[in-house]
């Protein structure tokens, strides 16, 4: 069958899609990853896990795709460098926004794409965990 | 005393540290993988840090990230729980190397006990009775030539093992050659280490184990003896009791005296467990667990002792504050095992997601549970749920209070062992206390057959 809808429509109704499927799961976070998109749906949770606030602070599915969400692989402390991102930057791949300090260890948190810097869900020497959000980038 | 201390473990037992760690009015900071993220223990401690994936090379194992969570969040200790990185001495010594207090004992002792073959060595020079047998065997040549001396049947196990992998009875010389290849492979594939020796097989033996706590000043008491030979065919344990019942007065004065002069011969200090096969009045030893056990609590209840925060005060450097004349133990416990497993298809472990979770109260009875309705059980860990631990005066009145407990408990959305521990509760053979370590391997073939 032809689809009828322009590739930003069709991703909204596979966002709407999963939305409804995720409400019905007694799941706290889903996330899905594909070649060129990620979704990425979460409930607040009644734990408090305080290094692993994730969950309250994802952004709420759909309605503003393709975001990239670099995420902590360690866990550790956040170092911002000299050269620091702003919020609304435009950023370019493989630029490093971030390291994460841990036992002596300096590991680069860089931009997977380019595009603009949406949020910073991070504070220079904040201890974070592993799957910590660190940054939103829309891409484009 | 020590102020903060991180809990490198999950489920049951990371709850129990971090409420004695709460009640020793110090910090608690968790750790869980993604798939325990919703998880009673990370809820309970005053902070949690993720250290990666569910599975467990991924994140309980992930040293890297467990150092760092402890050291970003100001701790000054790590306790290890069981299973893990409990018994890991490389682990320990990373510990000390970052400036963190492993709550167990000292790396090198470790290393000799978590080497059986070993370990059994080092008891022997001890004074403690060990079963006949040799050292690692290389070769199945060698291991035939053991076999001749020690005499069939024998016992092949894994020096690196536990929990029955690893380990094959080898009844007569022609199954020699297929049981040594087994017991390597298995072993390698579960420990990386496929070194394996041998031991006569003691036959109907209980397990029996002492426990044992010393501080770092010299000072060390054992805490009775527990019955844990109510074991799965995979030698994995299911209902333990403490004390051990129909034990010879001989053979339990020798238990408690052989646990203290292997801890004092060995310099040993934190909690830890002896095991030992005993038959008659005949005690030899087994292995040395240098960490808390599951079956803890059976001890705790009679004599009226929290472990676990007593490993923390020893950790903390501080003097027992008793002798052995000052430990008496009064009444009589039971623990059940409440496992995510389908007894009726070998043990099956069970994953999902819990439907209504109600676990049972009232007098002498203690729940140690992480789980409840609607709680996930992922697919990577463990499958114990819940120990149900019932504590009477009486030996009979425990056995009557566990199992109103049990017939209270409900757990919906898994198989569990509660049946099974009902049935075994009610056999002759539990009940007037003669079982040994075949006990529930043969009532399950008489039940196949």
């Amino acid at each position: 069958m032809t689809s009828e809808y322009s590739p930003e429509d069709a991703a909204s109704a596979r966002a709407q899609r999963l939305a409804e499927f995720f409400v019905g799961t007694p799941l706290l976070r889903l996330r899905i990853e594909r070649e060129d998109e990620e979704f990425e749906f979460a409930r607040s949770s009644p734990t408090h896990a305080s290094h692993s606030s994730e969950a309250a602070q994802s952004p709420e599915p759909a309605a503003e795709l393709p975001v990239d969400i670099l995420r902590a692989d360690v866990v550790g402390i956040v170092r911002f460098g000299r050269n620091a991102p702003s919020l609304g930057e435009e950023i370019v791949e493989e630029r490093e926004l971030a390291a994460i300090e841990a036992l002596g260890i300096r590991t680069s948190v860089r931009a997977r794409s380019t595009g603009r810097l949406k949020a910073i869900l991070c504070q220079d020497g904040a201890a974070v965990d592993y799957g910590r959000a660190l940054f939103e980038i829309e891409r484009g | 005393m020590l102020r903060k201390v991180l809990v490198a473990n999950r489920g049951e037992i990371a709850l129990r540290i971090v409420r004695a760690c709460r009640e020793l009015g110090i910090g608690s900071v968790a750790i869980f993988s993604e798939a325990d993220r919703a998880s009673t223990h990370v809820r309970v401690a005053d902070e949690a840090f993720c250290v990666g994936p569910g599975p467990v090379p991924r994140s309980y194992l992930n040293v890297p990230n467990i150092i760092s969570a402890a050291l970003v969040s100001g701790c000054d200790a790590i306790h290890p729980g069981y299973g893990f990185l409990a018994e890991n001495a490389r682990f320990a010594e990373i510990c000390a190397d970052h400036g963190l207090k492993f709550i167990g004992p000292r790396p090198e002792i470790i290393t000799a006990m978590g080497d059986k073959a070993t370990a059994k060595r080092v008891m022997a020079d001890a004074g403690v009775a060990t079963t006949p047998g040799t050292d690692i065997l290389a070769t199945v040549e060698l291991a035939r030539e053991a076999a001749e001396q020690v005499g069939y049947p024998v016992l092949l196990k894994a020096t690196a093992g536990g929990g029955g992998k690893g380990m094959r009875v080898v009844e007569r010389p022609e199954d020699l050659e297929r049981a040594f290849l087994g017991a390597t492979a298995e072993a390698e594939a579960s420990f990386k280490d496929g070194r394996v020796y041998m031991e006569k097989l003691i036959r109907d033996p209980r397990h029996i184990e002492v426990q044992v706590l010393a501080d770092e000043h010299g000072q060390v008491v054992h805490l009775g003896e527990r019955d844990c030979s109510i074991q799965k065919p995979s030698h994995q344990k299911l209902i333990e009791e403490a004390g051990a019942p129909n034990l010879t007065e001989r053979a339990r004065a020798r238990l408690h005296e052989m646990a203290i002069l292997a801890c004092r011969h060995v310099g040993y200090s934190n909690a830890g467990t002896l095991e030992f096969l005993s038959s008659g009045d005949d005690v030899f030893f087994m292995e040395m667990n240098t960490r808390i056990q599951v079956e803890h609590p059976v001890t705790e209840m009679v004599y009226g002792i929290d472990l676990v925060k007593e490993q923390i005060r020893i950790a903390s450097g501080e003097h027992l504050g008793y002798t052995q004349a000052d430990l008496e133990p009064r009444g009589h416990a039971i623990e059940c095992r409440i496992n995510a497993e389908d007894a009726r298809n070998n043990f099956a472990p069970q994953a999902g997601t819990l439907g209504a979770v109600l676990f049972p109260g009232g007098p002498g009875i203690r729940i140690d549970t992480h789980i409840f309705s609607g709680a996930s059980v992922p697919p990577y860990y463990d499958s114990m749920l819940a120990k149900v631990i019932a504590f009477a005066n009486t030996r009979d009145q425990a056995i009557a209070r566990m199992e109103r407990a049990l017939r209270e408990t409900l757990v919906e959305g898994v198989a569990t062992t509660t049946e099974m521990c009902l049935e075994i509760l009610a056999t002759e053979g539990f009940r007037n206390g003669t079982y040994d370590i075949g006990f529930l391997p043969r009532m399950l073939a008489q039940r196949v057959g």
